[in-house]
């Protein structure tokens, strides 16, 4: 098992490699630069070329990634020119909230779409199981930015339960900081929890056809106790694979509902430094998301190992 | 057990759904109610609190206003620093950290006594030595500055008076004193030797509002200054007594023009900017707030590249503006004749310099002229390259409008769409382009309109050794009538030879709760002598 970790972890430096360089090689590509947005639109082309000089933004393209690329490697992603602050400091003050954000959704999300899809599969064909599929459909039909502006519409303007918009951090009080993420969470909730419960139903439903669950029903077992203690456990896999990378994919950013809930995570970085040019902030933040994403995944597999006894990551 | 949660999750969808939309109805029922504002509880903590949460639709990139143009940045910075002499509503420069303004006989000479015992956020005493670094600084930094203050000398007569010396005299160096986008904003002298060219290191000034902290991409917090001291005379434009009446000042950067909306309708945001006009109607109504119109606050305008391919020759700018149904252009770009009005003036009607000569080129709607132009000018039907973007979408609709009434002139156009920084980017090379769309804010003298002096290399690069001249005899001549003769003949100039076209004013909307007291607005938002009662 330590052996295949260390080995999965290794070969994250060459994905970690390919992010690094594609990514730069993008960014720089697209025209604009910050210095625009730094001196205003009524700025003299004089002073933007002297803040581009001051920036560096002159120098040929393969001296700037070299430049960045020793400073990666040296632990240090860069520096905003925007925020004016290291890149690693203005991830890390972004991180709290998409990592707030993403664990509540998928709380959400996980809460209602397993009990959903198993009560479907259960159900195959009747009308609950077709209305909840619906739902299902609707859920992920349905744009996230439409379901949060409605929230605002009922929960913040209309009743005044909700804050419209904004954040506050864990320290400020756990029922504070939940107000706050309770709707962007749930808008995104809606999106991943359809996804999950469709595949609980999918994955259920091929369990249930199987030999060992007709046994165990043969035997006299509660349904109960065959649904989630035999046919659950066994559908789990692609469940967890699916939780994983809706995880991994919340963590890269929930970017339109960050903006459209004004919440100063990941995504909204991401987003205003793409408007910004701020080109180390999204060198950066690109780099932790694909190393986020990989050992998200390396932890689901993980998982398999916990969920299933039968996978095993060790030769012997 | 299954019964129940699956009717209760059906349940809940319909009503959230049930909700949804009949909160647009409510809304649109609640128009000229009579309800009873009811606060949302975050605004009577606000109240409580003393504090005033500001909607911004940007971020500003620094608060170092020497730097920047960026309208953001000046929202902001407006209340932590200040300058020497300022704007009254008239638009007439009065003195501001300036006690008095003493203008020599010749000209040569201005003489800026400074108020007693001004205090810096950091405690320290205003003195000449803070006044020269500064200006200083902003001369190396300002367009403006370097413009006004080139050959300027600007030095300390003693510790408590500054004095600018000219070789000869200028009626630009008081207007761009008091210029407040880009403004030339006192700072304490060793702020300004600590700065280096990433800008300056701590924002102090003498503002009414101190800086407090800046929580990239949440707020920027500003603090009341306990030890202002207000100028006696009452509040004039922004000129006269400011007050700080709230303890503490947020200016939160929401650029979802929606979720602005939603916030200062929830109570979130007790002040929103730019709102989106088709929002009026419908925030007009609601009996918590308060929407004001904002003017003069720009005036959008369609620049040509005056430097190379087509629009070098001035007949194809003429036959472009003779295209133009101006009304129908503003009209697209804001979807309602109360937020535009029509004026051929390069400054506002407010502004006493206003003139309106060259009006007769004005809105001419007249393609048959433009066609013979376009004869005249020998043009063979090669397509024009348009810059058109969607981050303002005012802009937008301005460019597709302008598309089709020149294509209906009978030239051919390209119109390509980019984000603003890409287009800011493309605008630099003059091969690529042939008219891009932009907007101006207010200047507080006419020379400062920048892209009608050559030497300022602006993109467009219209020159005309002509405009350059009478741009040059308005800042040397003192006399205001003389010079507002002289703007007169720019203005003519300006309209014979089209570099810009004037589109239009185009205001702006805010909404507030109705427990915002006191706003003024003038050039831009400012919230001092702002309460919440």
């Amino acid at each position: 098992m330590g052996k295949y970790i260390l080995k999965r972890i290794v070969s994250l430096l060459p994905v970690l490699l390919v992010v690094a360089v594609v990514d730069f090689i993008i960014i720089h590509l697209t025209p604009g630069d910050p210095a625009a947005v730094m001196l205003g639109s009524q700025a003299t082309e004089e002073e933007l070329a002297k803040l581009r000089d001051q920036l560096g933004l002159n120098l040929p393209i393969y001296s700037q990634f070299g430049h960045w690329i020793l400073g990666v490697l040296q632990g240090n992603l860069g520096w905003s020119i925007f925020m004016d602050m290291p890149v690693t400091q203005a991830i890390w003050e972004h991180l709290g909230p998409t990592v707030s954000l993403t664990l509540i959704a998928e709380v959400i999300a996980v809460l209602f779409a397993i009990p959903l899809g198993v009560m479907a599969a259960n159900r195959r064909g009747s009308w609950m199981d077709q209305s909840f599929m619906m739902l299902a459909l609707l859920g992920i039909s349905l744009p996230s930015f439409w379901i949060g502006l409605n929230l605002i519409l009922l929960f913040a303007v209309q009743l005044n339960w909700l804050p419209a918009a904004g954040y506050q951090p864990l320290s400020s009080g756990l029922a504070n900081h939940l107000k706050y993420l309770i709707m962007p969470a749930v808008s995104l909730g809606i999106m991943q929890g359809a996804l999950i419960a469709r595949m609980t139903r999918s994955s259920m439903l091929e369990v249930l056809n199987e030999n060992f669950i007709r046994t165990a029903e043969a035997k006299g077992l509660k349904l109960r106790v065959v649904t989630y203690k035999h046919a659950l456990r066994n559908a789990m896999i692609p469940i967890v694979t699916v939780i994983g990378l809706s995880f991994a994919t919340l963590i890269g950013g929930a970017v339109v509902t960050e903006t459209v809930f004004n919440i100063p995570g990941i995504g909204k970085l991401i987003v205003n430094s793409v408007l910004r040019r701020d080109y180390e902030v999204i060198q950066g933040a690109v780099l932790l998301i694909a190393a986020a994403y990989v050992l998200i995944n390396l932890l689901v597999d993980l998982l398999y190992a916990y969920i299933d006894p039968r996978v095993r990551y060790d030769k012997s | 057990m299954n019964k129940w949660f699956s009717l209760c999750l059906t349940i809940a969808l319909l009503v959230s759904l049930i909700g949804c939309s009949s909160s647009t109805s409510t809304q649109g029922s609640s128009d000229g109610a009579a309800g009873q504002p009811t606060d949302h509880p975050a605004a009577a903590a606000a109240k409580e609190k003393n504090e005033l949460k500001v909607a911004l639709s940007v971020a500003p990139p620094t608060l170092d206003l020497h730097k920047t143009t960026a309208v953001a940045t000046q929202q902001v910075s407006w209340h932590i620093f200040e300058f020497l002499v300022t704007l009254d509503q008239d638009y007439k420069v009065v003195p501001m950290l300036a006690e008095t303004i003493e203008v020599s006989e010749d000209g040569k000479t201005i003489t800026l006594p400074l108020r007693r015992q001004i205090k810096f956020h950091n405690g320290k005493t205003l003195t000449a030595s803070d006044v020269v670094a500064s200006l200083n600084r902003w001369k190396e930094l300002s367009s403006i500055g370097r413009s006004a203050l080139a050959t300027a000398t600007v030095s300390a007569k003693d510790s408590e008076t500054v004095q600018i010396k000219l070789p000869q005299p200028s009626s630009a160096v008081l207007p761009a004193l008091a210029y407040p986008q880009q403004g030339a904003a006192i700072m304490p002298e060793e702020v300004i030797a600590a700065a280096g060219e990433d800008g300056v290191k701590e924002y102090i000034g003498t503002g009414p509002f101190q800086f407090a902290d800046w929580k990239q991409d949440q707020y920027i917090h500003l603090k009341k200054f306990a030890d202002y001291q207000p100028v006696p005379q009452p509040p004039s434009g922004l000129a006269g007594k400011r007050e700080a009446l709230v303890d503490d000042l947020y200016f939160i950067p929401v650029p979802d023009a929606a979720t602005r909306v939603a916030g200062v309708q929830s109570g979130e945001y007790d002040f929103a900017d730019e709102i989106p006009f088709d929002n009026y109607d419908m925030l007009k109504g609601d009996p918590n707030l308060v929407t004001e119109i904002t003017k003069p606050r720009r005036y959008n305008g369609l620049v040509f590249n005056a430097k190379s391919r087509l629009f070098s020759d001035v007949k194809m700018r003429q036959a472009v503006n003779a295209a133009l149904d101006l009304d129908s252009i503003m009209m697209a770009a804001t979807g309602n004749p109360d937020f535009y009005r029509l004026d051929p003036g390069l400054v506002y009607r407010e502004q006493a310099w206003y003139v309106d000569s060259g009006k007769e080129q004005f809105n001419q709607k007249n393609p048959e002229k433009a066609k013979q132009l376009l004869r005249e000018a020998g043009y063979n039907g090669e397509p024009i390259t348009i810059l058109g973007t969607r981050d303002y979408d005012f802009l937008y609709k301005t460019a597709l409008l302008v598309m089709d009434q020149l294509e209906k002139a009978g030239i051919k156009v390209n119109l390509e769409i980019y984000d603003w920084p890409t287009l800011v980017s493309k605008r630099s090379d003059e091969k690529a382009w042939d008219i891009f769309f932009t907007f101006f804010s207010v200047f507080t003298d006419p020379t400062q309109t920048f892209y009608l002096d050559s030497r300022n290399q602006w993109p467009g690069w219209y020159s005309n050794p002509q405009m350059d001249q009478l741009l040059d005899e308005m800042r040397a001549t003192l006399d205001f009538e003389a010079e507002k003769k002289l703007f007169e003949q720019v203005q003519e100039l300006y309209w014979q030879e089209v570099p810009v076209i004037k589109l239009g004013d185009m205001h702006g909307l805010v909404a507030h709760r109705k427990y915002v007291k006191g706003f003024a607005f003038f050039m831009d938002l400012h919230f001092w002598n702002v309460s919440v009662q």
